[in-house]
């Protein structure tokens, strides 16, 4: 406890103030943005973090991050078009709210949702996560294979299209991480000869060009639409009633809270799940159901807080067990490895300082973008008129001095590229790309944790099925694999 | 017209065939307590090829709606061909010298016909390239290229 408050002390240093101030602002817009996304924002931040000190680093991409998410839902409600998958529910009363002329209201709704599921769900998380990362050091490495096999094959099975098309693009992540020196014994996998290639693929280009580079390209390709203009003169306040916290509402506000939170912690899911999940629950729940998706203040708060409380549920299992839950949160694990961090229980033990850094700065960083959305209102329809062509010219620039100074080499600039081409390909394909890049971190730990177990028990493969909590997980991930050939239980008829 | 899904199936297999036979070429040691390094890029290579056989397998026969349409592809080519340039620009001429160029003319690309304020846009470029140079180079003190053109020259822009 003395430690996380100890964080506060750090982060209230001019400097620290100044860059959360600014990344969440940065979080904001990119969130805002249709096309943009808080996790684009984040990887272009990434190559800045090279030269900082991890505190300055982290401070940065956690604002970044949290900025990102909430910001998500200003277009949702000004243009019914959600700036990120996380607020797609968020369109379904916000913007019809907002079209009757109560756009102050939806839009006051949407920002104390964001405060209320990021600041609590973190004050969840800094209490959970030391008791998890403790139950998770007694766990040897046949329970760390079966918990990134479980995570890969989550992700895999929980993506958008076909399980095969999930699990495809898990095994392509896979064979990228295997791209120079193996774990373990060192041998050479696939370098080609080719000096740059023996330090594996790097993090850092595959981020930025299979999320930023692609995204640019294709959005171009694709041709932008101008955004509609929206006048929301004479801002005052948040516009907020009584009615907006009557009985149903609390209960809306709590049982999206639950969700967001657990599907957050769940690998895999995260808030593009959640807040269609708890807009579902919230309306078969609710006393007035049919005023839903006709401007519902329910709908907002359901929406918001539980995407938001994602924020809290997928830092859990990052702290703590050092798996990421979506690709946003392997960059930030990346970030990590990049200042020589190992991510996983140990770094309790080992940075605390820094991992409460982490919880605080996320909380911090919830009360400056409440306080920046606040005061910005106003200003929120601008951000949805800034020229792409600018915004997008500035940031294909940054990718490629992002992806040259992480290896200080063109070639990774090339490598960038590749990334770019290989999104493209998978876009096309439809493959999703969140098992791809966890596969592609996880990857090396899982191997190195399988073969681990295999020499520990001298060579015994049984060992992974005859420990109870690597057998459940293992299952879990085989079942994830096998429920789509289930038979579907019919329903009975009334 | 074949489905995107059959090619793409097929060629996907195909490369995990690929990684599997040049997986033959790691070096693995003798009486090894452990599976050693040739068993990850095999399963991943079986594990594209099978997955790749089942998309190829799966694709329905009609023609789906189109990834892009004709412009869209051009203009992705056109996009993807000025990176390209912009890659080569960075390792030959450097950071200072390709970078106003490129923002110029991307954003320009980009704008897709649409009238610019070209004084805005040489502005834009300008900032950018001195911004990053300022940031990354004095501030973090981290090398921007140089260009080996340039410094087979004995050129140093990078001051």
């Amino acid at each position: 406890m003395t430690t996380f408050l100890a964080q506060f002390a750090t982060l209230f240093q001019p400097l620290y103030l100044v860059v959360i101030f600014g990344a969440t602002i940065l979080g904001i817009v990119f969130g805002a943005i249709p096309g943009l996304s808080g996790g684009l924002a984040v990887s272009l931040m990434l190559p800045l973090t090279f030269a900082m000190a991890d505190k300055i680093s982290f401070t940065l991409l956690i604002a970044t991050w949290v900025g990102g998410i909430s910001g998500g839902f200003i277009a949702a409600t000004l243009i019914g078009i959600p700036g990120a998958p996380a607020s797609i529910a968020t369109c379904y009363d916000a913007y019809p709210m907002s079209k009757k002329g109560d756009t102050v209201h939806a839009l006051g709704l949407g920002i104390v949702a964001s405060f209320v599921g990021t600041f609590f769900s973190c004050i969840v998380a800094t209490i959970l996560s030391p008791v998890i990362a403790d139950v998770a050091m007694k766990m040897g490495p046949w329970e760390y294979f079966a918990l990134c096999f479980c995570a890969i094959t989550l992700v895999a099975a929980l993506s958008k299209g076909s399980l095969a098309k999930g699990l495809l693009g898990a095994f392509i992540g896979l064979l990228l991480c295997c791209v120079g020196v193996a774990p373990i014994d060192g041998a050479y996998r696939y370098t080609f000869n080719n000096i740059y290639m023996t330090g594996g693929l790097d993090m850092v280009a595959l981020m930025l060009g299979i999320y930023a580079i692609k995204q640019v390209a294709t959005d171009y390709a694709k041709g932008q639409q101008d955004m509609p203009d929206v006048d929301i003169a004479g801002v005052s306040g948040f516009g907020l009633t009584k009615a907006d916290f009557d009985k149903d509402n609390i209960r809306i506000i709590l049982e999206s809270f639950g969700i967001g939170l657990f599907i957050g912690f769940l690998p895999g899911m995260g808030s593009g799940l959640s807040n269609m999940v708890a807009y579902a629950r919230a309306q078969s729940g609710s006393p007035v159901s049919d005023r839903f998706g006709k401007g519902y203040s329910g709908g907002i708060w359901a929406s918001e807080v539980s995407n938001n409380a994602s924020v809290g549920g997928a830092l859990i299992p990052m702290v703590a067990l050092g798996i990421p839950g979506d690709a946003v949160n392997a960059m930030l694990l990346s970030g990590l490895m990049i200042h020589g961090l190992q991510p996983g229980p140990l770094l309790l033990t080992s940075a605390p300082e820094l991992v409460y850094l982490i919880f605080a700065c996320t909380l911090l960083s919830a009360v400056f973008v409440l306080i920046e959305e606040f005061f910005g209102m106003r200003w929120f329809p601008m951000l949805l008129k800034l020229p792409y062509h600018y915004l997008y010219g500035v940031i294909l620039v940054m990718c490629f001095i992002g992806a040259f100074t992480s290896k200080s080499t063109t070639f990774n600039v090339a490598c960038a590229l590749f990334f770019a081409l290989l999104g493209i390909f998978l876009d096309v394909m439809k493959i999703p790309t969140s098992p791809l890049i966890l596969a592609f971190i996880l990857g090396p730990k899982l191997e190195e944790y399988f073969r681990k177990g295999v020499s520990y028990a001298k060579g015994d493969y049984t060992r992974f099925f005859t420990r109870p909590a690597s057998l459940i997980l293992i299952l879990i991930g085989v079942f994830m694999m096998v429920s789509p050939f289930l038979p579907k239980r019919k329903k009975k008829e009334a | 017209m074949k489905s995107k899904d059959r090619i793409g199936g097929i060629v996907l297999a195909a490369i995990g065939l690929i990684a599997f036979i040049m997986s033959s070429g790691i070096k693995q040691g003798v009486n090894l307590s452990e599976p050693g390094p040739r068993l990850f890029p095999r399963i991943a290579a079986v594990g594209i090829m099978i997955c790749g056989i089942i998309i190829a397998l799966q694709a329905k026969p009609e023609e789906e709606k189109p990834y892009l349409d004709k412009d869209g592809w051009k203009r992705l080519l056109i996009a993807m061909l000025a990176m390209l340039a912009y890659y080569f620009g960075l390792t030959w001429f450097g950071f200072l010298l390709a970078t106003p160029f490129f923002t110029f003319a991307i954003i320009n690309i980009l704008a897709n016909g649409k009238k610019l304020n070209q004084v805005l846009t040489v502005v834009i470029a300008l900032i950018t390239t001195i911004g990053l140079y300022v940031v990354f180079q004095k501030l973090f003190v981290i090398l921007l290229p140089a260009g080996t053109v340039l410094k087979s020259l004995g050129i140093n822009l990078m001051f």
